[in-house]
């Protein structure tokens, strides 16, 4: 319930400028249409690369627009209603939930714009209305955990431009170096070792197995969710402790 | 029973700032408490802490009877603050914004819309309920933000220079709603202002700080005794301030 009360100003906020929704989707966007055409072909086997390069670009989707949502925390400082909710007696959780639903909401709705298009570019879900309904759940859960990661950088980080950077710094190669673009084995050496520790690649492969295959693969799929539970239950706590410890000082 | 006790209360910055050094002040219930002192006395990092949004260096804060370090959530529920600032959200409409308010404070529905609608009618707001805040004029912005500190019937309310950067007219409107607040409310009022008529003509006690500690406490009545002890005959509190403060600095 409180965590709703946040929720409900922060989304209240989002689709009174929907110029940030326009804005984090306009890269992802242009990969999804340019590159994809530029790149059919290159691809494994039948598959069109438009298909192949969807769940990478949801993935971009959620770092960008997830990443960047801890903006918000320095206008509400700014504006005062940080203190106003810090004194209140609100938990700090409900406090960091609020912000992570919010961000949830955002990419969810550029993730199904993306999604559309994908769709009138010939791309089918192979696993069905059920793969559809697993995809949203693992999209929800990555959400989760980059748009808690963003809120406690945000705690930490005094500066707005020096955040901006840092999560710059942090997208692309975390993007670049999953499977994203191509599969591990069509890495080269160490770029090999650098996708296998990079989580979004676990979510990444499940996506492709949901959107390309005819059957779930179980097994990457309980991996995927089961990393990114398990991360965003660490990242939360982070979050909130940070919460807490800045505004104690 | 005091509404608030400090006692020795310091605060240093990580950059070795010393806001508040050995502070000491009672604030007793129900009365206007107006505590004075120039731009960098320590007057905000003081609100700041005794609202919770800061932890102190070392000393005693009892807020209601209770250590703020201990039961930090419960004094939560007895307090709000009006900051310096201007603290509502201009994407909101008024009842918006003050719903908000109620439901950080975990009020029922009912409890939110009766609180509401008197607040709305005492703060004389009725033509802006439903109007996005960002078309609101200054002043109308700051009865709101009072309005909104009062959503959860707070037992103290505290105002940090609510009109510093006002014209002499919304000033004076300021001061009917600390008096009403007071009064009609039965609120304990910590203020903290640098203008002294101000002070002067709002409160019960005013306490006179600089450099991070009290130099003394009194009401406006007795403060005044201390320069007609001197040289001037129908002392202001002006002259007392600038009397006090000039005798510690030398």
């Amino acid at each position: 319930m409180e965590a709703l009360n946040i929720f409900e100003r922060n989304v209240k906020w989002r689709f009174q400028n929907p110029v940030t929704l326009v804005m984090t989707l306009v890269q992802p966007l242009i990969w999804l249409v340019i590159f994809s055409t530029l790149f059919t072909g290159s691809s494994n086997g039948d598959v069109g690369y438009t298909a192949f390069i969807l769940p990478g670009i949801l993935v971009m989707t959620v770092l960008s627009g997830a990443g960047i949502s801890g903006i918000a925390t320095y206008s509400n400082k700014e504006n005062g209603s940080f203190y106003r909710m810090i004194i209140s007696p609100i938990k700090r959780g409900s406090i960091v939930l609020g912000h992570i639903f919010d961000a949830a909401v955002l990419c969810l709705i550029e993730s199904t714009v993306l999604s559309i298009i994908a769709f009138l570019m010939s791309v089918r879900i192979g696993t069905g209305i059920f793969g559809l309904l697993l995809a949203v759940l693992l999209l929800f859960v990555v959400i989760f955990f980059v748009a808690g990661i963003s809120y406690a950088m945000s705690m930490v980080i005094p500066d707005e431009n020096a955040f901006i950077a840092m999560i710059n710094t942090l997208t692309l190669p975390l993007f670049f170096l999953s499977t994203a673009l191509l599969t591990k084995d069509q890495a080269p050496g160490i770029f090999k070792v650098l996708i296998s520790i990079n989580p979004f690649t676990y979510a990444i492969d499940s996506f492709r197995n949901l959107i390309i295959d005819n059957s779930v693969n179980w097994m990457q799929y309980g991996i995927a969710i089961g990393l990114f539970t398990a991360l965003s239950f660490v990242v939360f706590t982070i979050a909130k402790k940070t919460l807490h410890f800045n505004t104690r000082l | 029973m005091e509404a608030i006790k400090v006692e020795k209360l310091s605060k240093a910055y990580k950059n070795n700032t010393q806001a508040l050094n050995e502070l000491s002040l009672n604030v007793k219930r129900g009365e206007v408490f107006t505590l004075l002192g120039s731009n960098g006395a320590g007057k905000s990092t003081l609100i700041n802490i005794l609202t919770t949004f800061l932890r102190p260096t070392s000393g005693k804060v009892t807020i209601l009877g209770k250590d703020i370090s201990k039961n930090t959530k419960e004094i939560r529920r007895e307090i709000s603050c009006v900051a310096q600032k201007i603290s509502i959200d201009s994407h909101l409409t008024l009842r918006e914004n003050m719903l908000f308010q109620g439901r950080l404070y975990k009020m029922d529905h009912s409890s939110m819309e009766e609180r509401m609608e008197t607040l709305i009618s005492s703060f004389g707001l009725e033509d802006y309920t439903n109007e996005r805040v960002s078309t609101y004029s200054g002043g109308i912005k700051r009865r709101l933000d009072i309005a909104m500190s009062l959503m959860s019937s707070p037992k103290i309310l505290f105002l940090d220079e609510p009109t510093v950067g006002m014209d002499i007219e919304s000033r004076r409107a300021m001061w009917d709603i600390v008096r009403q607040v007071s009064r009609e409310m039965n609120t304990t009022v910590f203020l903290t202002t640098h203008y002294l008529e101000e002070a002067d003509i709002l409160s019960d006690t005013i306490c006179i700080m600089q450099d991070g500690h009290e130099i003394v406490q009194d009401t406006p009545q007795n403060l005044k005794q201390y320069t007609t002890k001197q040289v001037i005959k129908q002392p202001t509190l002006d002259d007392v301030f600038l009397a006090l403060t000039h005798e510690r600095r030398s």
